[in-house]
């Protein structure tokens, strides 16, 4: 009895220190989920609150009743402000299809298979094409090497396509103006490395490309980097800082990996300043098969 | 009617305030940024500035400190999606002087303008 109490009592302190152990962990998961839902609507309410959308339709809604004159039962309004009205109910029709892509997008199975180099390459193809309409809101160009590489990688088709779309996009709406996007592919004996590199729009007073202490934190769901919304972005497929995060989801169930970081390029004599010398990488790695 | 610079990223913003502006007689000078905001603003003289937070190239505390470097009295207000303490915090500290938090409702952001300039 005495030796089992003894025995007990030694336990006692490491039940306590499991116990500290244990809250300290239920108490990590509650501030990430407060964190988490922090970000959540904050997002939501910053996209509904600018440029095109709800927002705008509420605006909108008022002005169209201030300027307004009634006449028995019915009531004239200004047409140019009935026309934003309309321009603006579509957009935020358009917002809340986005909430639907983002919910299917987490549900979705990805069936992976082995793939060779000429069907991603089309795959990729098919990326670039349908990344069209966002290069040419702000002139970008692309420059593509060829996707080659002995054997086979495990992806899934589908999900590869998704994780280029995304990726190309962010490349369109972070990156200046008439910039060059380059789409590199290299590979070794087991993995096979697809990079997306684009120049750093530089911001005063926000934050430019992507620094160390970012390059975790972009792929949390609903976090941005900045604030700012480009409304000729609006027919994306998801927003609301959800992109990397669901293209990340995608390049894990393939086995493979999703990175986004900076590199310092040697400057050339037509670039002057250090900012042109930066680039921002976003680069999916996948294991070969077998 | 007063002259009113308002600098603001969305198109489509641009065009609600400057409806708006509009609506209440006053005169409008559009910036689609920070930096456009502070060549707008050394052009010409303004009763008003209204500027957005969340810009690229110069957000609007860059803007805001641009502009009281020159003019210590021109009054600036916020509009924004922001509406947390520690930004009108910020935007106090860099010199603006009221805040609205989009989206706004068109009356009583004109009847805000018409105090201020009173």
């Amino acid at each position: 009895m005495n030796e089992n109490n003894a025995v007990l009592d030694k336990k006692i302190p490491l039940r306590s220190e499991l116990g500290q152990g244990l809250k300290r962990h239920e108490g990590h998961e509650r501030n990430m989920r407060v964190h988490f839902a922090r970000s959540m609507l904050r997002n939501i309410l910053h996209s509904a609150s600018q440029g095109l959308g709800i927002g705008a339709v509420l605006t909108y809604a008022e002005m169209l009743q201030m300027g307004a004159t009634r006449d028995k039962n019915r009531v004239q309004v200004d047409a140019g402000i009935h026309d934003a009205l309309m321009e603006n109910a579509a957009a935020g029709r358009q917002w809340l299809a986005a909430f639907e892509n983002i919910l299917s997008a987490f549900e979705k199975q990805y069936a992976c298979e082995n793939i060779a180099a000429d069907i991603l390459s089309r795959e990729f193809a098919a990326a670039v094409n349908d990344a069209e309409k966002f290069r040419g809101i702000k002139n970008q160009w692309l420059s593509m090497d060829p996707v080659t590489f002995s054997g086979r990688v495990r992806v899934s088709r589908e999900g590869f396509r998704e994780i280029m779309d995304e990726l190309l996009l962010n490349a369109f709406k972070y990156s200046p103006p008439s910039s060059r996007i380059r789409i590199l592919c290299c590979s070794t004996e087991k993995l096979v490395s697809f990079m997306i590199v684009n120049e750093v729009e530089t911001m005063r007073g926000g934050v430019s490309g992507v620094p160390p202490e970012y390059q975790k934190k972009v792929f949390e769901p609903f976090f941005r980097l900045n604030n700012t919304w480009d409304d000729r972005f609006r027919d994306q497929r998801f927003g609301l800082g959800i992109g990397l995060t669901l293209a990340e989801n995608v390049a894990n169930a393939c086995g493979g990996q999703l990175y986004t970081y900076e590199i310092d390029l040697p400057v050339t004599d037509t670039e002057k300043s250090a900012e042109s010398a930066k680039r921002i990488v976003s680069e999916l790695v996948l294991e070969k098969a077998g | 009617m007063a002259k009113i610079l308002a600098v603001d990223d969305s198109e489509p913003m641009r065009q609600m305030i400057s409806q708006t502006l509009i609506s209440g007689e006053h005169e409008v000078v559009l910036a689609c940024d920070g930096e456009e905001g502070v060549k707008k603003f050394a052009e010409d003289r303004f009763d008003l500035v209204i500027t957005d937070i969340n810009m690229p190239v110069l957000d609007g505390f860059g803007l805001v400190r641009e502009i009281r470097q020159r003019d210590n009295g021109v009054p600036i207000l916020a509009l924004t999606t922001e509406s947390e303490d520690e930004k009108r915090r910020s935007g106090a500290a860099a010199g603006v002087d009221g805040w609205i938090v989009k989206p706004f409702k068109p009356a009583q952001f004109l009847a805000i303008i018409k105090q201020v300039l009173s």
